[in-house]
C-alpha cells in the first residue's frame, strides 16, 4: 500500500510536471510601460518618461535591444545576482538575448546591472562595475536614486544612440490612430450606402469595416505593441554594488 | 481479400507504433543534448576562471608586500583545478580557490590604494561575474538534468529509455560556500 502511494505520488508529480525544486521567487510582473518598473516609487515621473522614450528608440534602432529599468522594495532574502537573473528570464528582455536590465532594490540597498547573453561581449562585468562606480554609486551615496538611475542608464544608453535635447521633450512621436478615423468612417459609408445589395461596394465596406473593428479602433497599435520582451535570455552576466 | 486487409492493417498499426517511438527516441535525445550543453557551458566557465586568476595574483603582488601565502595558495588552487580531470574534481577544486579568493578579498580591505585601482575593480568584477555565471549555469544543469530525468522515468519512455540505454544524470550539489565569506581568525 505504502510503495502505491509512492507510486502514486512520482506518477502525479512527473504528469503535472510539479517544480520539485522550484526557487523562491517574489517578482512582480511587468508594467504596461515595461521599460520603466518603478515598484519602489524612487525615480520622478519625467525621469521615467525619459527613459521610456529613450528605450523605445533604442529597441527601434538596434535591432531590438531592451534595456529594462525596474525597482523593487525588496528581494525577499533572495541573492541578488539570483533574483536578477530570473528576473531577467520572465521579462523576456531584449531580441536574441540582446537585454539589459538595471535593477534597484531600496530595502537590500542593492543595484546591479544584468546584461544579456548577447551584449556580455560589448558589456563586459568590468565596464559595468565602472559604470556603476562612476555614475549610479556618487548619487546612491547621497541618497539621490533618481539621478543615480539616470545617470547610470545614460551611460548604458549613449552606446546605442545619441542622447540630444530630443529626449527632453515631452511630446510623443507615436503615431495616432484617432487622426485617420473621420476618414475611415466616411469612406466606409460611402461603400455602404452606395454599394448596394451584393454588389463589391458591401463587400469591401463589410471588410473594411471587419477589419477595423479587429483592430481594436486602432488603439492596441499605439500602445500594446511595446508592452513586453522579445524573448531574450540571460546567464548572469554583468555587475552589482551595495549602497 | 480478408487477409490483405489484415496485413494492411498490421502495417498501418507497425508503422504508427514507430514512428511513436522514433518521436519519443528524439524527444530523449534532444533532453539529452540540452544536459551536454548545459555541462559544456559550465565547463567553459571553468576554463575562463582559470585564466582570470594570473592576471589577479599580478595586480595583488604589485601591491602587497606580505600576502605571499594566500597568493601561492590561489595559486596552487588554481594549478589543482586545471589539472583535475572530471567535472566535479574541477568543481570542489573551484570551491577551494573561491574561498581563497573570499579570504584574499578580505585581507585586501586593508590595502586602501588596490582597492581603489580601476584594473584591480575591473578583474574584481570579472571574478564575481564568473562566479555567479557559474551558479546560474549550475542550476540550469540541474533544470535540465530534472526535465530529462523526468523525461526517461515517465511512462512510456521508460521502456525505450531502457531499451536505447538512456542512462540517470546525477545533479550538481549547490554549494554556495563559494559566495559567502569565510570568518578569517588573526
Amino acid at each position: 500500500m505504502k510503495k502505491f502511494f509512492v507510486f502514486f505520488y512520482l506518477f502525479v508529480c512527473v504528469f503535472l510536471k510539479l517544480n520539485v525544486y522550484s526557487y523562491d521567487f517574489n517578482i512582480p510582473n511587468p508594467t504596461t510601460e515595461f521599460y520603466v518598473n518603478d515598484f519602489a516609487n524612487i525615480i520622478k515621473k519625467e525621469t521615467k518618461e525619459k527613459i521610456l522614450k529613450m528605450s523605445e528608440k533604442i529597441a527601434e534602432n538596434n535591432d531590438g535591444v531592451q534595456i529594462v529599468v525596474v525597482t523593487v522594495k525588496t528581494m525577499d532574502g533572495v541573492n541578488c545576482s539570483e533574483f536578477a537573473t530570473e528576473m531577467f528570464r520572465r521579462y523576456k528582455i531584449g531580441k536574441k538575448d540582446k537585454g539589459i536590465l538595471f535593477l534597484v532594490s531600496s530595502k537590500d540597498k542593492k543595484v546591479r546591472i544584468e546584461v544579456g547573453y548577447h551584449l556580455e561581449n560589448f558589456f563586459n562585468d568590468a565596464k559595468i562595475g565602472a559604470i556603476l562606480d562612476n555614475y549610479v554609486m556618487p548619487h546612491f551615496k547621497n541618497g539621490n536614486f533618481d539621478k543615480g538611475i539616470f545617470e547610470g542608464y545614460k551611460a548604458i544608453a549613449s552606446n546605442f544612440i545619441v542622447i540630444d535635447k530630443n529626449f527632453d521633450s515631452k511630446e510623443s512621436e507615436y503615431y495616432n490612430y484617432f487622426g485617420i478615423l473621420p476618414f475611415f468612417f466616411i469612406v466606409m459609408m460611402i461603400l455602404i450606402f452606395f454599394g448596394g445589395r451584393g454588389g463589391p461596394g458591401s463587400f469591401i465596406g463589410g471588410f473594411l469595416f471587419g477589419n477595423f473593428m479587429n483592430s481594436d479602433f486602432g488603439f492596441k497599435n499605439s500602445n500594446n505593441e511595446r508592452n513586453g520582451g522579445f524573448g531574450g535570455s540571460s546567464g548572469g552576466g554583468g555587475s552589482e554594488r551595495d549602497f | 481479400m480478408k487477409r490483405k486487409k489484415v496485413i494492411y492493417l498490421t502495417l498501418l498499426v507497425v508503422f504508427i507504433f514507430l514512428f511513436f517511438i522514433i518521436g519519443k527516441y528524439n524527444g530523449m535525445v534532444e533532453q539529452r543534448e540540452k544536459v551536454y550543453s548545459a555541462k559544456s557551458q559550465i565547463e567553459n566557465l571553468l576554463e575562463r576562471r582559470i585564466e582570470l586568476i594570473p592576471n589577479l595574483v599580478a595586480s595583488v603582488k604589485g601591491y602587497t608586500k606580505h600576502e605571499e601565502k594566500i597568493l601561492s595558495e590561489i595559486s596552487d588552487a588554481r594549478a589543482k583545478m586545471s589539472g583535475a580531470s572530471s567535472l566535479n574534481e574541477k568543481l570542489n577544486e573551484n570551491d577551494n580557490l573561491g574561498s581563497a579568493i573570499s579570504r584574499l578579498l578580505v585581507v585586501i580591505e586593508n590595502y586602501p590604494n588596490l582597492k581603489a585601482n580601476e584594473q584591480f575593480t575591473g578583474l574584481r568584477d570579472e571574478l564575481a561575474g564568473t562566479e555567479n555565471r557559474l551558479s546560474t549555469a549550475r542550476r540550469d544543469y540541474n533544470e535540465s538534468v530534472k526535465k530529462y530525468n523526468q523525461k526517461i522515468f515517465s511512462f512510456p519512455n521508460n521502456i525505450f529509455a531502457r531499451v536505447f540505454k538512456f542512462e540517470k544524470f546525477e545533479y550538481f550539489k549547490a554549494k554556495d560556500g563559494a559566495q559567502n565569506v569565510p570568518i578569517v581568525d588573526f
